[in-house]
């Protein structure tokens, strides 16, 4: 007889008597639905942060904020220096034909009861402010005017927050309407309120930006721009691609979640791995006469190890597959609140093909010291045993 | 106790398989009594935050913040019995990435952060030192500090008048954490710090912490300072301290909000490896337990014997899984990578330990309900042949 026709055999023996390990069974596909379904839903967190923060970011994009700091979030930009910036090489034009760039300032609002302060942020744009941003667009409602003391919020920010077109925001010199509701892409700029510059900046008292956001004529475009910034002696900036300065926050955010996932998804894996050791050690000692016919009627030891690790695989494999859909059920698309960002956590096929990869890898792992012990069974006393 | 023996017996009669069911309870309660752990510090952090104290920030994140001059306004509110100033002087340890901060604050804080465990003595100390500051035990292990210890500080330029690129600071106490800040927190001496800082930045704080007479009062106080600011050059934002407290922990994606699932999954799994492998032994002892109810024993003591069984697996995995979580949660920050620092400290105490323990016991009676009922169905003379019926 052919391997591969023993190892069909032997692996058909063992599935046909699943049924009656079916209690056991069913443990080890439970320990590790847990495992995976825990794991999948603490990365859905990152995932989730990660999809919102880069989905604003385009390679034609860049950001320019005072060297000493590293975000925009600050407020370290002359009005005078903004003219400068606006003025650097590989800025592409508007319709209107000014500099296709939009110089912000970010503030706090006092949020809703209950949430606390810095969670929901006015970010006040200038002209060009939604024209550099992709995916742009007023759902309801209509765009402030520029001048006037409005406001429009981001599709995220209404359902968090309960801002509702038609609200009045608290501002200091008066409350402010919300007049419109936008989406941008799901990016994060969707977890804030907009307002226009001037207006917002005069009525905090504010007199500097924290950085200018600008479209280039093309990616290639933004190694001149950014030399001409940091070699201008009237200026102290830097500027960063969009792409590379959302997923460096992003990262700086989601590192800690995902570190926290995977210790925790260690703890319940050595949990599980020394219950599926247990598990397929009382499977291989209930089939031990069953083993050990085979083996009497001329099996290789081989086939039968393979068979008890792939039998140990099949069910883990199962258990993660029932947890992932389990946490996808639950937690995909869930809307969640970090800091100041409003984002879904977000479960990807390729999040689970990792569970179920890691099951299989944990699985093999429990799997191989009972498979050894399979091979490794004396005949004759295994038999003279019953 | 007359039973021990049969107990233990059959506990290790397969010593590598009770092992491996040991280990992975033990794993399993490790996870719970850790995030139990996270759970507590957060509802400590709550439980600490004083109703009868306000913070006054900053209203829309004014660049130069707020001006000391409020001060005397805000203490001489009626209902206010004590002010105090902060403002932070940041910069990092040694190496860029080692960002930290002293929280400078002035006299007033001695009557506003009267709950923090200082004494008379200290508090004269910090205010007659100039560069000292007094450091909380976490903040202490996080940067291996010790009293006497000089901390350098570096700072953007521009911090200082003098154009020094550093500030140091002498550690002239190490004193207990106290729940709200949850990785320590070094506090230095408002007025020195100003008086190093230029000319153009001084007289400014990020916020100040007003003591209120009468909790009751907190909510209608915090609206008249704002009220009070609201047209100045500088608007306000007060909230109670409490009301901060318990939006920080359950706004956003906390901490809190996911340990009692992970909890709960970590427990699932226990559950039903608990139960399985009971069922297993209760199955190969089966002639076993049939001599003994043949020699008289009641279904009682058989359900004792299985429950025992159980129990002493389970809280002994607990026992040493909430071990293993307090060891986890006593790593002294410095050794913490970077990444989890914000990782709020695990409190493992001793009411962990209740709970990991009355959830073992648990445990253990739902793991062996199916066995027990199956012990109680099974026919005796069957059984000793070691068949069940």
């Amino acid at each position: 007889m052919t391997f591969l026709s023993q190892q069909l055999l032997a692996c058909r023996v063992g599935f046909l008597s699943l049924r009656q390990r079916l209690g056991p069974s069913f443990v080890i596909a439970v320990g590790m639905g847990c495992v995976v379904g825990v794991s999948l839903a603490m990365l859905s967190l990152t995932s989730g942060l990660t999809r919102t923060i880069e989905s604003g970011g385009r390679s034609d994009h860049a950001i320019v904020y005072p060297s000493d700091v590293t975000d925009d979030n600050g407020m370290g930009l002359t009005r005078a220096s903004i003219g400068v910036i606006l003025n650097a090489p590989g800025i592409a034009v508007a319709p209107d034909g000014t500099a296709l760039g939009s110089a912000e300032v970010v503030s706090n609002v006092h949020p809703a009861q209950g949430f606390s302060e810095g969670s929901l942020l006015l970010r006040a744009i200038g002209p060009n402010g939604p024209a550099v941003r992709p995916g742009f667009a007023i759902v309801s409602g209509r765009m402030f005017h520029r001048g006037i003391q409005e406001l429009i919020v981001g599709r995220g920010a209404a359902s968090e927050f309960g801002l509702k077109v038609g609200m009045n925001v608290i501002l200091p010199n008066g409350e402010w309407p919300i007049v419109g509701e936008f989406a941008a892409n799901g990016s994060a700029v969707e977890s804030q309120l907009l307002g226009d510059a001037d207006s917002v900046m005069s009525a905090m008292r504010i007199s500097s930006f924290g950085g200018v956001l600008v479209s280039l004529k093309n990616p290639a475009a933004f190694d001149d721009f950014k030399r001409w910034l940091v070699a201008n002696p009237s200026l102290s900036v830097t500027a960063e691609r969009q792409t590379d300065y959302l997923q460096r926050t992003a990262s700086f955010l989601t590192r800690y979640f995902s570190t926290l996932a995977y210790i925790v998804a260690c703890m319940m894996a050595i949990g599980a791995v020394f219950g599926s050791v247990q598990i397929m050690y009382s499977t291989v000692e209930a089939r031990t006469v069953e083993i050990a016919t085979l083996r009497a009627i001329g099996y290789d030891p081989l086939p039968i190890a393979v068979s008890i690790l792939l039998e140990t695989i099949l069910l883990s494999l199962i258990g993660a597959l029932a947890g992932s859909l389990v946490a996808w059920l639950l937690f995909n698309e869930q809307q969640a609140i970090n800091g100041d960002t409003i984002f879904r956590l977000h479960i990807s096929g390729q999040m689970v093909v990792f569970g179920l990869f890691a099951a299989a890898c944990l699985a093999a792992l429990g799997g191989v010291l009972p498979a050894l012990r399979a091979a490794r069974l004396p005949v004759v006393e295994a038999l003279r045993s019953t | 106790m007359r039973y021990f023996p049969l107990i233990w017996s059959a506990l290790f009669r397969r010593p590598a398989q009770t092992w491996l069911v040991l280990m992975a309870v033990t794993s399993g309660f490790g996870l719970f009594s850790f995030m139990l752990g996270l759970n507590s510090t957060a509802n400590q952090v709550i439980d600490a935050a004083r109703d009868d104290r306000l913070y006054v920030n900053s209203g829309y994140d004014s660049p130069t913040g707020l001006p000391i001059a409020m001060e005397q306004q805000l203490k001489s509110m009626d209902g206010v019995t004590g002010v105090g100033a902060f403002r932070w002087v940041y910069g990092y340890h040694q190496i860029p990435r080692n960002s930290t901060g002293v929280f400078t604050i002035d006299e007033g804080m001695r009557i506003a952060m009267a709950e923090y465990p200082i004494s008379a003595s200290q508090w004269d100390e910090l205010f007659s030192s100039g560069t000292g500051m007094l450091v909380m035990q976490k903040a202490a292990d996080r940067w291996g500090l010790h009293k006497g210890d000089v901390f350098p500080i570096s700072v953007k330029p521009g911090t200082r008048e003098d154009g020094a690129p550093s500030w140091a600071f002498e550690v002239l106490e190490i004193i207990p954490d106290v729940p709200q800040w949850t990785g320590g927190v070094m506090i230095g001496n408002y007025r020195y710090a100003e008086n190093a800082r230029p000319l153009e930045s001084r007289g400014q704080v990020v916020g100040f912490t007003v003591a209120v007479s009468d909790p009751r009062r907190t909510p209608s106080i915090a609206s008249q300072i704002d009220h009070r600011f609201a047209n100045s050059g500088t608007p306000t934002l007060s909230v109670s301290s409490k009301a901060n407290a318990e939006a920080q922990v359950r706004s956003g994606v906390a901490i809190a909000s996911l340990t009692w699932g992970v909890g709960t999954a970590g427990l699932f799994m226990i559950l039903f490896l608990t139960g399985n492998s009971i069922s297993q032994s209760v199955r190969r002892r089966i002639p076993e337990f049939a001599t003994l109810k043949a020699m008289g024993y009641t279904d009682w003591v058989v359900t004792k014997l299985v429950l025992a069984e159980a129990a002493i697996l389970c809280c002994l995995g607990a026992a040493l899984g909430t071990v293993l979580a307090g060891l986890l949660a006593s790593v002294p920050r410095r050794h913490i990578p970077r990444n989890l620092l914000s990782v709020p400290h695990a409190t493992v105490s001793l009411g962990t330990f209740g709970w990991a323990l009355g959830l073992a016991v648990l445990i253990a009676v739902i793991g062996s309900v199916l066995p027990i009922f199956s012990l109680m169905r099974m026919q005796v003379s069957a059984a000793i042949g070691g068949r069940t019926r």
